[in-house]
């Protein structure tokens, strides 16, 4: 009888979990399909939020909270230009849902790179002041990203961008980012269908390919 | 107030909730119009019910979200506790979600810069309009800083940038000193003579350098009156830099006009090596980092022999002066977000000249200075059982200049140091900080006029010690004042003094705020005038100031009036002292910088209006002292061109006449010099050079070749006319020239290379 019992629990938490679970993908699906869609600082918020929703209700995923900060992140960028304090409050929101996932996920190669763009965001704060400080942080963060995983295609893309937009003398520049798009585009094209995990970045790779392989808008 | 309004409108929901539920099954409401046929098939209406309930109705919950202040929040993110339930706020404030959880839940609403907003619901099916406000939490994104005598030259990030360390060493006129910098700041007079930084008429004892919280006893080389000196510190040691012209905080004591506060960098942020190439000398300098620590060791040698043979000086020199000096800077990070700092460094500097005699033109005395310093400050900054802010930390200076020069004057000076600081926020509208410190200090003085006359020896110990307390309170987001009150004793003196300290500031509308200062500031009297007898009186001086802030993205304009009165000044005679002297100062400095209208450009204007007397040391009258001069101003001008990856820079400075002694005529500091005028500029070509990033830096002081008097010296003996003779005091040169080449054999290429060999 104990036994039955026993059982009944088992088979009860289990029908329950996986409930759970379809509701957890259900809701994930439809979170992730939005913010693929996302265009404006409203969508990326809207993202964010839905994201941290998610992350409250499950806290053995770090997938939401990646998503959350990416979306938070992509809130922070548009607003430095008009209100930095706010920018840089919502870029801590970032880095705190990432510091959840890491501590979730510490080895996932994802997270790595979205460290590494949230420091991208902080560069914003005081370009000229913050370059030497970031620069090696991004480039160690990326780096650990690649080591994690030499198959993400992210790491490689960000790569790319960061050091085309780095001043020439300091290494950056059109010539120097080429070599990064190239390989996130052959990286891009050996990832298979990646579902609910990560998977942003590849139509920006083709655009920013093609823009350091014309010489004249170069820079 | 608030607290009333929360439970109120948890009562208004909850009134409304059951008013709302008939009004949701509206659809079955004409069903009442058929009631004669629904009572007929009743079984299958009590069939359709069953499911609704089964199924949990969906109920609505929407409503607009504003803050307590009545501003809407967009973007505010809405859900019902541990469920995926819930949405964003849309424009308006305005939120909508449906839910199928029943029963009592929980509502969350969380927003950048308030309180997470909470609300139990009773969910049963229906339409929930609520009106939720959310508390704006005072510390998350404070409005209003204490903004009356400080500018704040830091990387803080909830703070204005006024300037940074790159500033710093791209401003010309400063050739990438502290103090040089700091000069183009209002509030200051420029002091070419001793290059150091005087404060709303101030003398340069008035203000004082804290590194890290902590004393530095010597910031500047030694030098001989009338050659000026540099900071000790390079500004790149620096992150923040926080320059109070007065009204500071009762955490810092001993300086009656002004405390420069400068705060180290953390860890270093990657292994490097760095060699300097300049017309002055060479530098190397090698940092190593790890995972939590970074160590730099830096060393170098400066001649300015090679310069002064081509380059004409007003001073006749046997040994132009020449320094030798190491820095050994360590960072640890601990596991709790800690930091430990050890900060070292050693320099001997010496220098021999023909110092000229204004009794007699045809005769100069030989002088020879040599100057030894070590100073080294530890710190741990960190948190103590999570909320408590921890600083500790401890600094050893030593000292010791000798002079000869046919006189022999040898000055040995130390101190020891330890102090701490602890701070909490009290709730949200207050914080509270306190702390303590001691100083041991010694102060040992040699003098002998001339070989075989009588030897003078002064011996000084002092041991001070301070504690202070002060408070924050938060009247609103708008309204901060903060409330201090420091006490100190010092042994030497036998005396102790209580200092209150007040100031406000207030938010006028977006980006512009008014603020408020008041104190009292004692120091100790100098060493040399407790000579002949220590029993003096702290010197006191009791600050007042309005201040008036506008900062927008890219513009900053502020302007400050003052009024200062000044005390207990040590006076003194040949043979004594005493605590009799006094004296004011009142005036208006201005400021404005503008980061965004010429783009690659960057300049700010400053302005300072001064007025003061004084009376003390051996001032026979109430007097305008020789370092003061009424109106101060400076341009700087920065531009970078990306095109030649090249920053060039331009200050111009100006300073009405400033009074000096002439004995020939009736009266005290009648004198007036001539106008002051300075153009300087500075160019920095940024490249490559064998693949390692490369500066190229040169810089000129006053291009136009101005003539700049200072004052006049005045010999003892009447020359053929009846007169005293005089010598204007000039800077050593008319110009002063200097190129460097800093390369950084920096790690970041060996990272991008092995990302490149990857692909």
């Amino acid at each position: 009888m104990k036994n039955f019992f026993l059982l009944l629990t088992f088979i009860l938490t289990a029908t329950l979990l996986s409930a759970q679970n379809a509701q957890y993908t259900a809701a994930m699906t439809k979170a992730v399909t939005a913010l693929d869609s996302a265009k404006t600082p409203t969508d990326f918020q809207a993202a964010a939020n839905t994201f941290s929703r998610i992350a409250a209700a499950e806290p053995a995923e770090w997938l939401p909270l990646y998503y959350a900060a990416f979306g938070h992140l992509n809130t922070a960028f548009p607003m430095f230009e008009q209100d930095p304090a706010k920018a840089t409050l919502t870029l801590d929101l970032a880095q705190a849902s990432l510091d959840k996932a890491k501590t979730l996920a510490p080895q996932e190669s994802e997270l790595a790179v979205m460290q590494a763009y949230i420091l991208i965001g902080r560069l914003m704060e005081n370009p000229m002041a913050k370059g030497a400080e970031i620069t090696p942080q991004v480039f160690g963060e990326l780096g650990k990203a690649a080591a994690l995983n030499p198959e993400n295609p992210r790491a490689a893309f960000l790569h790319g961008t960061y050091v085309l937009n780095m001043p020439a003398f300091y290494g950056g520049g059109a010539a120097n980012a080429k070599p990064h798009f190239e390989k996130a585009a052959a990286l891009f094209e050996k990832e298979s269908d990646r579902g609910l995990l990560p998977h942003w970045g590849e139509k920006a790779n083709v655009y920013f390919l093609e823009k350091v392989n014309q010489p004249e808008k170069g820079n | 107030m608030r607290i009333y309004i929360l439970p109120a409108l948890l009562i208004l929901a909850a009134t409304r909730l059951p008013a709302q539920n008939p009004t949701e099954p509206a659809a079955p409401q004409p069903s009442t119009v058929d009631r004669p046929p629904s009572t007929v098939h009743r079984p299958p209406s009590t069939v359709y019910r069953p499911p609704s309930t089964v199924n949990r109705p969906p109920s609505t919950v929407e409503g607009y979200t504003c803050s307590n202040r009545g501003d809407t929040l967009i973007g505010a993110n809405v859900w019902l506790q541990g469920t995926y339930d819930g949405a964003t706020s849309g424009p308006n404030g305005y939120f909508s979600f449906q839910t199928s959880e029943t029963g009592a839940q929980t509502l969350l609403i969380t927003y950048l810069g308030c309180d997470t907003f909470r609300q139990v619901l009773n969910l049963s099916g229906g339409t929930l309009t609520l009106q939720p406000r959310l508390k704006e939490n005072t510390s998350a994104l404070q409005e209003v800083v204490i903004s009356a005598g400080s500018f704040e030259a830091a990387s803080d990030r909830r703070r204005a940038v006024v300037l940074n360390s790159i500033d710093i060493a791209l401003t010309a006129s400063a050739t990438a000193d502290i103090a040089g910098a700091i000069a183009t700041l209002p509030g200051t007079t420029r002091n070419g003579e001793s290059g150091q930084i005087l404060v709303r008429g101030g003398a340069a004892y008035e203000t004082r350098t804290f590194i890290d919280g902590l004393y530095v006893q010597n910031p500047y080389n030694s030098s001989v009156p009338n050659v000026p000196a540099r900071n000790r510190f390079s500004p790149f040691l620096f992150k923040g830099t926080q320059f109070s012209t007065g009204g500071y905080s009762a955490e810092y004591g001993q300086a009656l006009s002004s405390a420069l506060i400068l705060n180290t960098e953390d860890l270093a942020p990657q292994t490097s090596t760095g060699l300097s190439l300049m017309s002055v000398g060479p530098g190397l300098a090698h940092t190593q980092r790890w995972e939590n620590s970074s160590l730099a060791v830096s060393g170098g040698y400066a001649n300015m022999s090679p310069y002064f043979a081509l380059v004409k000086q007003n001073i006749d020199w046997i040994a132009a002066p020449q320094s030798a000096g190491g820095e050994v800077i360590f960072r640890h990070q601990t596991p709790a977000a800690g930091i430990f700092k050890v900060y070292s460094s050693h320099n001997r500097s010496w220098m021999q000249m023909r110092y000229p005699d204004p009794f007699d033109p045809e005769r100069t005395n030989p002088l020879r200075l040599q100057g030894d310093n070590t100073y080294t400050n530890v710190s741990y900054r960190g948190t103590l059982k999570e909320t408590w802010a921890l600083f500790a930390g401890g600094a050893y200076s030593w000292n010791r200049d000798q002079i000869a020069a046919g006189f022999v004057n040898d000055k040995k000076q130390q101190s020891g140091q330890a102090r701490f600081t602890l701070a909490r926020p009290l709730g949200e509208y207050l914080k509270v900080k306190f702390g303590a410190e001691y100083l041991q200090g010694r102060y040992d003085e040699f003098y002998r006029d001339t070989a075989g006359s009588p030897e003078y020896r002064t011996l000084r110990d002092e041991r001070y010690s301070a504690g202070f307390a002060e408070t924050d309170v938060y009247f609103s987001k708008k309204f901060v004042a903060r409330l201090g009150l420091r006490g100190e004793h010092s042994a030497l003196l036998g005396r102790a003094n209580l200092a209150p300290r007040i100031s406000a500031a207030y938010v006028l509308g977006k980006d512009e705020q008014i603020a408020f200062a008041a104190g009292q500031f004692y120091q100790t009297p100098e060493y040399d005038l407790l000579r002949y007898n220590t029993d003096l009186r702290f010197e006191r001086a009791t600050h007042y100031m309005l201040n008036y802030q506008r900062i927008r993205e890219g513009f900053t304009f502020r302007v400050e009036g003052y009024y200062k009165v000044y005390d207990r000044l040590a006076k003194s005679t040949p043979t004594d002292s005493r605590s009799t002297g006094q004296g004011y100062a009142r005036g208006l400095d201005v400021f404005f910088r503008d980061r965004k209208t010429i783009k690659n450009g960057d300049y700010w204007v400053s302005y300072s209006f001064l007025d003061t007397k004084r009376n003390y040391r051996d001032f026979p009258e109430q007097a305008v002292p020789t370092f003061a001069a009424a109106h101060n101003a400076s341009v700087v001008y920065k531009h970078w061109f990306p095109k030649y990856n090249t920053a060039f820079g331009a200050t111009y400075a100006f300073q009405s006449p400033r009074p000096y002694h002439d004995p020939n005529r009736p009266g005290f500091n009648q004198g007036r010099t001539p106008a002051y005028h300075d153009l300087s500029v500075n160019a920095s070509y940024l490249t490559n050079l064998w693949g390692n990033f490369t500066i190229l830096y040169v810089s000129a002081t006053n291009i136009l070749g101005l003539k700049q008097i200072y004052g006049y010296q005045y010999g003892t003996e009447p020359g053929p006319d009846g007169l005293l003779p005089a010598r204007a005091i000039t800077p050593p040169a008319k110009r002063f020239l200097f190129v460097g080449l800093f390369i950084n054999f920096g790690q970041r290429y060996r990272v991008a290379e092995t990302t490149t060999d990857d692909i």
